[in-house]
């Protein structure tokens, strides 16, 4: 039987829980290591994301006019350098295009082929900024990233590890402060 | 259903979505702030540009760029268009200027032709300022009616010589030393009529041994 105190003890309950649900994730996906589902029949964890070990190592000497505060230390990389999860650039130049060569790397070290999403989250409005990741074995270009708008790029990662240059090539008429955003995204891919 | 069994449940439900919805992706992010300040700051490898001494007299930077709007045959001359200031300061009460980039156009009859001098790049600095080294490659190969097309860069005595008709090309690194500059030559062989162009990119490094990736 349905009372008004059960109602409103139910309605409370739910509100509690929806943002324990929107939070968790964030807390989730941030372990370094192997991410594990529940198998809804067996009960039994499962590999979701066969990442290991991903996030951004530091070069041993950063461009004139940068400056890096790396995040949480999530893991070593296969030369035992730490990996980061996050990182904040500061740029400090003058008007003019610059080139940043290798102001990061991107490495990635995972047992299943994977894919890769860079997701422009927030755009720079005043500067024309490129990313562009390279890899540092074939020094093939990978992917370039135009940071002055929206935008999600999607590339597969092979199994073993693989190491990007992130190089910036930035483009200012005038004075201006501006920031941006980039979301790095690992997955497996969709069936 | 009393009230516990039923809230655990709902916790519980809302906990199985959260892990399964958490383990599609790994996130890791770069947040990045970039502050751009003016020419009148600009200092090292920031204060490195074009320039023509004969148009902006009295500047602090050796002779260059001193053919900059001469004459190549009958009425027409070579015309410089500059692009923005990259470097600038004042001396009394003229403000002296570094531009990015230019554009040069060099009218010319069919034949050889040598343009010397034609512009200058300077690197305007205190003694305390780093040493640069500066790197001229070939983004832009020629198009157009010519058979040989070379930029000669001078730096006092010496010289080096890049060829225009191959894309990529490469000089090796050309040190600056604070208050030196480089003049720039031409030298092409037009083999029919019609309009010629390139373009030549400029990069200055304060790191030695850096050359600048394609």
């Amino acid at each position: 039987m349905i009372t008004r105190a059960r109602v409103a003890y139910t309605a409370l309950t739910l509100a509690i829980c929806v943002p324990l649900y929107v939070l968790n994730p964030w807390v989730y996906v941030l372990k370094p290591g192997y991410t594990y589902a529940v198998d809804v029949v067996s009960g039994r964890p499962v590999l979701a994301v066969g990442v290991e070990c991903a996030g951004f190592v530091l070069p041993a000497a950063l461009p004139q006019g940068v400056r890096v505060a790396p995040g949480e230390v999530l893991c070593r990389d296969v030369r035992g350098r730490e990996v980061f999860e996050s990182l904040r650039l500061y740029v400090d130049t003058t008007a003019g295009v610059w080139v940043y060569p290798t102001v990061a790397y991107l490495y990635v070290s995972t047992s299943r082929a994977i894919y890769l999403e860079v997701v422009v989250e927030k755009p720079t409005r005043y500067v024309n900024l490129t990313a562009v990741l390279r890899d540092t074995r074939g020094r093939d270009t990978l992917l370039a990233v135009s940071l002055g708008e929206y935008g999600r790029y999607r590339v597969p990662v092979s199994v073993g590890s693989s190491t990007y240059a992130i190089t910036l090539h930035l483009e200012a008429r005038r004075p201006a402060r501006d920031t941006f955003r980039v979301g790095i995204y690992l997955a497996t891919p969709s069936s | 259903m009393d009230r516990r069994a039923l809230s655990l449940l709902l916790v519980a439900v809302v906990a199985l979505a959260g892990v399964v919805n958490a383990t599609v992706f790994a996130y890791r992010w770069i947040q990045g702030t970039v502050n751009i300040s003016g020419p009148g700051y600009a200092t090292g490898a920031a204060c490195t540009g074009f320039y023509s001494s004969a148009d902006q007299s009295d500047i602090d930077l050796p002779s260059a760029g001193t053919n900059y709007n001469a004459p190549t045959y009958g009425t027409n001359t070579i015309t410089v268009t500059h692009g923005d200031t990259v470097c600038q300061w004042t001396a009394g009460s003229t403000t002296y200027r570094l531009y990015e980039s230019i554009e040069v156009t060099i009218p010319v009859t069919v034949g050889s032709w040598y343009i010397q001098d034609f512009y200058g790049f300077g690197y305007k600095g205190d003694a305390s300022d780093p040493t640069v080294y500066v790197y001229f490659r070939v983004d832009q190969a020629v198009s157009g009616p010519l058979s040989e097309a070379y930029l000669r860069i001078w730096k006092g005595t010496d010289s080096v010589r890049l060829d225009l008709m191959s894309h990529g090309a490469t000089t090796s690194a050309i040190t600056l030393l604070p208050g030196e500059a480089l003049r720039l030559d031409l030298s092409l062989d037009a083999s029919s009529e019609g309009t010629a162009t390139f373009k030549v990119g400029v990069y200055v490094t304060q790191e030695s041994g850096e050359a600048p990736s394609p």
